[in-house]
């Protein structure tokens, strides 16, 4: 298999509905969809607002700040492309605008890594060079 | 409608060893697990007049029951499949149920086979959503973000999770159908290795090949059919939380809180109540999760709750007597329920809790994606 198949089953399934969101990772702003008539802002993309289930459904930038709301340090790789990577940190990520994303905590000390910790958006290439979002954590607000 | 609670019993228990079943198929599993629930109550096949199954994990096929129902050469008036992950097996007894409320079937078989050992194990390691970049992989990563959430909230140690592994391996010491019989000690636990911190090897449940079933029916008919050791279904329930855990309002409380609700007021008792509890363990964490939300100690005391013996053979509450997911068979859900009867029917030997009357039921799917909740007594 070549190394492009192998890394195909990682990449996003781009939508009609999600190709802006990955579209803006590109240029480096995250942003979310954020419902017209009930106000929802949300991840991930929809076409439909999962509260009010209005079709007005706009973008909203965000400003990158969050909290980690929980991590797992992987010490296997499930994947032939991670297999250099271990150990490393998935997390559910509480973005300060309320979605919740899923990324990767870079620079962190698993010491004092911890649920509640203040963390900023770092945009960076993955696999294959495309774009998506880590976070760091923000020095000197850990609490 | 009036209560549907004791009005329906299961009357026949039977599985295939758990282990490894190289070059049998998921069908073939069926079948002998069928054969021997049917011979466990000592009917005759054609009372069955309901099958209903869970797909094998590994290999979906479509319309799974109706070839599981022909290669035990049963017409079946109902059958189904219902996908919800390990969660469905309660589920299908509730389907069972229901269809013979409407007075379309009188005895249902509900059957369960898988080889993810010797088999495939794909339909677990897939990226989660559109998340393959992060390395958003696999199940056991997933239950450890739940329990490292709870860990830094409520404070609870890993060896806390290690008493729950220890419990189950020394129940299944006790088991001659165990998969692993291998007694185990927290320092065990501690220095096996991390899978996904906070998580390790002993945090995880069995992979295994195997099959069961169960013969449901009503206790009018049971009498009927001479059966003497019915197992009466006291109280049903299930609630399934979201696909995404990210989406979720909070990962650390499951569907067990609102299952465990229904299924307890349904059968008009308390946790308090029961003699024993056979609850999913896939991972420990989900054990401790789902005690919690069951109502056997508050939100956060579960760590505290499975130390010192409570959950062991002897202590308080024995927990999964026959070494559950850990250590019995990694098969979802349905050897749960067996164990279950067993108790009740007093069959379990070594292992059995001293006259055990009640006792409730956990299966669960996902990743804390679905719940069901069974309450058996006698």
């Amino acid at each position: 298999m070549s190394l492009d198949n192998i890394l195909n089953e990682l990449f996003p399934v781009i939508t009609e509905s999600n190709k802006p969101f990955y579209d803006a990772l590109g240029e480096g702003r995250l942003t979310a969809n954020k419902c017209n008539e009930c106000a929802h802002t949300f991840l991930p993309p929809a076409n439909h607002c999962p509260n009010c289930l209005s079709d007005q459904v706009d973008w909203t930038a965000l400003s990158g700040e969050g909290t980690v709301y929980s991590w797992v340090e992987y010490h296997r790789a499930y994947h032939v492309a991670f297999k250099d990577k271990i150990p490393y940190v998935v997390a559910i990520v509480q973005l300060k605008e309320g979605p919740r994303m899923i990324s990767n905590i870079i620079n962190y000390d698993s010491d004092f890594l911890k649920v509640g910790m203040p963390i900023q958006a770092v945009f960076t290439s993955g696999l294959g060079d495309v774009p998506i979002v880590q976070f760091k954590p923000i020095i000197g607000k850990e609490g | 409608m009036g209560s549907i609670s004791e009005k329906y019993c299961i009357i026949g228990v039977g599985h295939t060893k758990f282990g490894k079943h190289p070059g049998r198929t998921t069908l073939e599993m069926n079948v002998e697990a069928i054969k021997n629930a049917i011979e466990d109550c000592g009917i005759n096949k054609s009372e069955i007049d309901a099958v209903l199954c869970k797909y094998p994990t590994s290999n979906h096929s479509m319309m799974y029951s109706t070839q599981v129902a022909q290669a035990v050469g049963i017409v079946p008036k109902v059958s189904g499949v219902i996908d919800m992950g390990g969660a469905t097996n309660i589920n299908l007894i509730q389907y069972a149920i229901t269809s013979m409320e409407l007075g379309q079937c009188t005895t249902a078989v509900i059957s369960f086979a898988d080889n993810p050992l010797t088999g495939s194990r794909n339909a677990y390691t897939h990226p989660w959503g559109n998340d393959g970049l992060y390395g958003w992989f696999g199940t056991p990563p997933a239950y450890g973000m739940i329990a490292q959430r709870h860990m830094d909230l409520y404070g609870t140690k890993s060896e806390q999770l290690g008493a729950i592994a220890v419990a189950a391996h020394k129940h299944a010491s006790l088991n001659p159908n165990a998969q692993s019989r291998k007694v185990i000690s927290i320092e065990d636990h501690q220095n096996s290795k991390f899978i996904a911190k906070p998580l390790h090897l002993y945090d995880c449940c069995l992979v295994s090949d195997g099959g069961a079933a169960v013969i449901v029916t009503s206790l009018e008919n049971a009498r009927n059919l001479g059966i003497k050791n019915p197992v009466t279904i006291l109280g049903l329930g299930q609630s399934h939380p979201s696909w995404d855990i990210e989406l979720r309002e909070e990962i650390t409380v499951s569907g067990a809180k609102e299952s465990g609700r229904m299924a307890f007021e349904m059968a008009g008792l308390r946790p308090q109540d029961m003699d024993f509890a056979q609850i999913y363990d896939c991972f420990s964490i989900v054990n401790l999760i789902t005690l919690e939300d069951y109502g056997f100690c508050e939100k956060g005391e579960g760590g505290s709750f499975v130390e010192n013996g409570r959950i062991e053979l002897g202590g308080s509450l024995p927990v999964n007597t026959s070494g559950g997911l850990l250590s019995e068979t990694g098969m979802p859900g349905l050897q749960l329920i067996i164990e279950g009867v067993r108790q009740l029917r007093g069959e379990c030997g070594e292992r059995q809790v001293p006259n055990a009357r009640l006792g409730v039921v956990s299966n669960q799917g996902g990743v804390m994606t679905t719940h069901s909740t069974m309450i058996l007594g006698r």
